[in-house]
């Protein structure tokens, strides 16, 4: 069984680090720096966790599975958008299963507000990433095993 | 798992939320912050926040529980905290947010390790000082 999550997540200062790992291991990152006033408090979370037992565990391959499914992640991800837009509960984090994912291919959208942020916030994360897409994955630099 | 970190402000919260139904037990505890680690996507913590953590329990009782609570999540820092990590310690510690508030020295070493790291921290603390 292989894993791969895509995730995004938003600091305080307004630092945003979005990321992929391979079976927990970061291989893929991008940090958007924030203000001046440095403050790595997280203030919200996406992750996007797919795992399948024909995932590819190669960086790359990997990059191009996340590629090759973007219609499929695109639209879940509005789908949990719409859901917290419509103002359902966001006390926890939640989770929701993209279905359709694949024989054997678990794909599940996970975000949490860490502050008291509203749904409609998250909501906006959310929209952006399935917006950004593909735009998002091929900006992703690669780790090298030290940086990891 | 992804590059967040707990620190103590969330973890205690999180203790004290264990279901008041369920009987409190070091595997029932245990299985508690499972739960808290697959939600966040992280089981991040570093040295500071699990002595704060140990520190914080009143009975041998509740030592085995926090234990049990605890075992799940991965110290980052393995115990070695290198002296650029107090340097920058200090240096968020002599920061002052405008409203004031004294700075903590577990929270300043959490998020000096942190950026070391390039970690987010996943705290209730909103005193903290930018800089």
């Amino acid at each position: 069984m292989t894993t791969i999550s895509f995730y995004r997540q938003m600091r305080v200062d307004g630092g945003k680090r979005t990321g992929v790992e391979i079976d927990g291991e970061t291989v893929l990152e991008r940090f958007e720096s924030g203000s001046e006033s440095e403050d790595s408090a997280l203030l919200w979370f996406v992750d996007i966790r797919c795992s399948g037992a024909d995932l590819p565990s190669e960086t790359e391959a990997a990059r191009k599975w996340l590629l090759d499914h973007a219609s499929l992640i695109e639209a879940g991800v509005r789908h949990v958008a719409n859901e917290l837009g419509a103002g359902i509960d966001f006390s926890t984090p939640i989770s929701r299963k993209i279905p359709n994912a694949g024989k054997g291919v678990t794909v599940e959208i996970c975000c949490s507000a860490i502050r008291r942020l509203h749904a409609r916030d998250i909501a906006k994360a959310l929209d952006e990433i399935g917006s950004h897409w593909k735009e998002f994955l091929k900006q992703l630099e690669v780790l090298e095993p030290l940086a990891r | 798992m992804a590059k967040r970190i707990f620190d103590t402000s969330y973890l205690i919260r999180h203790w004290r939320t264990f279901p008041k139904k369920t009987e409190r037990t070091p595997e029932n505890f245990r299985s508690w912050s499972e739960r808290l680690i697959a939600q966040h996507g992280s089981r991040r913590i570093v040295t500071p926040v699990y002595i704060e953590m140990v520190a914080g329990v009143t009975s041998s009782d509740e030592l085995k529980l926090a234990h049990a609570y605890l075992d799940p999540f991965e110290i980052v820092d393995e115990g070695k905290i290198p002296k650029g990590d107090w340097d920058e310690a200090k240096c968020m510690a002599q920061r002052v947010a405008p409203k004031g508030g004294k700075r903590q020295l577990g929270d300043c070493l959490v998020r000096a390790v942190a950026k070391r790291l390039n970690c987010e921290v996943l705290t209730l603390d909103t005193g903290f000082p930018g800089r």
